[in-house]
């Protein structure tokens, strides 16, 4: 729903009064850009909330469209801070003889999961120590659509058309299916693999999800067990596979086995699904790209 | 983002308000023609295109008017020149202060300032006591706050009450 700078001025000037607490009558441009930015980011969180966006002639004053905005922004923060919460307690943690081989993995009804950092830096400083740092300083009132933070550990999905509370609450959703898909795994598998990829995997600066996904639909490729090493024979086996077939064959190939092995150990999770699937169409050309040139392994590990 | 619609946030009804401050301002001789305070609202907008700020509500200049309006060192002939000054060093300080200040104590800070340290001189009030001022503030001065801007005047002053272009200035003025 547009509104004309007419109608929004007046809700610019009323927060400008609360924000100098009616002490000043004037403030700086850029200040005066940034409380219209934020009556702006209300406005589009409430339209954004209404299953039945209104018509032109059912159309609510700009004050009545900010004030239902600004309850959803509050809401949101609140969604998302509980969610975060929920995420880093999680559950029990498995002990090692609870969690099962790969053989024996644990069925979708009876997954567990407890929240890991796998020792990432990266990740650990992300979102152990940088999110709690966005709530505590995040402005709901005066700037709604600063994401405060740079969010440096990587997440599948592309998140640039996001802002503000939107923008975290996306990547905390991100991060909890990322920690159900690598709580599928048992034990250490998840950090094996991380260092198979790259022994200073602690302080890299990727998706931990990404290398793992990767190492397991390779596996699958070359119907080999995860506990075991991909070798130069497998390597060549998907070449071989792999050269016969152009990237849209290979995305096909890469979500037809995503969907068989979430189906299998996991649930026949949509919004899983979705978000690895992010990944796919990057890994196709990757693999296509290493196939033509003979260097499947480096997808695999980044050492020697 | 295009800035017209700060233009919008200007509040319309200045002109009557500057006019009505003629009944207060008149007992101390000073009275604003319509064609000053059209002047002034003029001025004020320039100003605040120069300091790069917006002004919502009231408006600072009636303000400014009842806060000065009982000076000493303002007459008839200076007044709407006066008041367009104030309002230029006003804005400029605003934001050398980095809007730590209220418009009230930046008043008060002013008023005591032109009348017990700058006797009445724009110039130095412009350019020494309220700069002092300012870089305090920047460093973290704080405590104006408890008495809104009152009995600033004597902790900053520096000793450079003369100054050698000034006097030159003086000199040419008297001969």
């Amino acid at each position: 729903m547009d509104y004309e700078m007419e109608e929004l001025v007046p809700l610019v000037g009323k927060l400008a009064e609360k924000y100098t607490g009616h002490e000043s009558t004037s403030i700086t441009y850029e200040k005066a850009e940034q409380l219209m930015e934020a009556v702006i980011y209300c406005i589009r969180e409430g339209e954004q909330s209404v299953k039945n966006p209104l018509t032109a002639a059912q159309k609510m004053p700009a004050q009545q469209a900010y004030e239902i905005g600004f309850t959803c922004v509050r809401k949101k923060a609140e969604t998302a801070l509980e969610l975060y919460n929920s995420i880093l307690s999680g559950t029990e943690m498995l002990t090692e003889s609870e969690k099962l081989s790969e053989s024996e993995m644990i069925q979708k009804s009876e997954i567990r999961q407890g929240f890991d950092t796998f020792e990432n830096r990266c990740f650990y400083d992300t979102v152990v120590k940088g999110i709690p740092e966005f709530f505590k300083w995040y402005d709901p009132v005066f700037e709604p659509q600063n994401t405060i933070l740079t969010l440096d550990y990587p997440v599948l999905k592309d998140l640039s058309a996001y802002a503000g509370i939107d923008r975290i609450y996306e990547y905390i959703r991100c991060i909890e299916l990322e920690q159900c898909f690598l709580g599928i795994f048992p034990g250490n598998h998840v950090k094996t693999v991380l260092c198979r990829y790259d022994d200073r995997y602690r302080s890299m600066i990727e998706n931990i999800c990404e290398i793992v996904l990767t190492d397991t639909l390779g596996h699958m490729m070359v119907r080999k067990p995860l506990q075991e090493v991909i070798c130069m024979e497998d390597c060549s086996r998907m070449q071989e596979l792999l050269c016969r077939k152009d990237v849209r064959e290979i995305t096909a190939l890469l979500q037809e086995m995503l969907k068989a092995f979430l189906e299998q150990y996991y649930k026949a999770d949509g919004e899983l699904t979705e978000y690895l699937e992010y990944s796919l169409q990057n890994l196709s050309i990757r693999l296509k790209n290493a196939a033509e040139h003979g260097s499947i392994p480096g997808i695999f590990s980044h050492m020697g | 983002m295009s800035q017209d619609w700060m233009i919008l946030l200007q509040k319309q009804n200045q002109l009557g308000k500057l006019i009505e401050t003629n009944r207060t301002t008149q007992q101390y001789g000073l009275t604003l023609s319509e064609e000053d305070a059209q002047l002034i609202l003029k001025e004020c907008g320039n100003s605040l295109r120069e300091q790069k700020r917006v002004e919502f509500g009231e408006g600072i200049t009636p303000k400014i008017i009842y806060e000065f309006c009982d000076s000493e060192y303002i007459d008839q002939n200076d007044y709407a020149d006066t008041i367009i000054r104030l309002q230029e060093i006003f804005y400029l300080y605003k934001n050398e202060m980095q809007d730590e200040i209220t418009d009230d104590e930046l008043l008060h800070l002013m008023k005591e300032q032109f009348e017990k340290v700058c006797f009445g001189d724009l110039d130095y009030l412009e350019g020494s006591c309220l700069s002092d001022f300012a870089k305090a503030i920047r460093a973290g001065y704080g405590e104006y706050k408890s008495t809104d801007g009152y009995g600033e005047y004597s902790r900053f002053q520096d000793g450079r009450g003369w100054n050698y272009e000034w006097y030159l200035e003086a000199l040419k003025e008297l001969f």
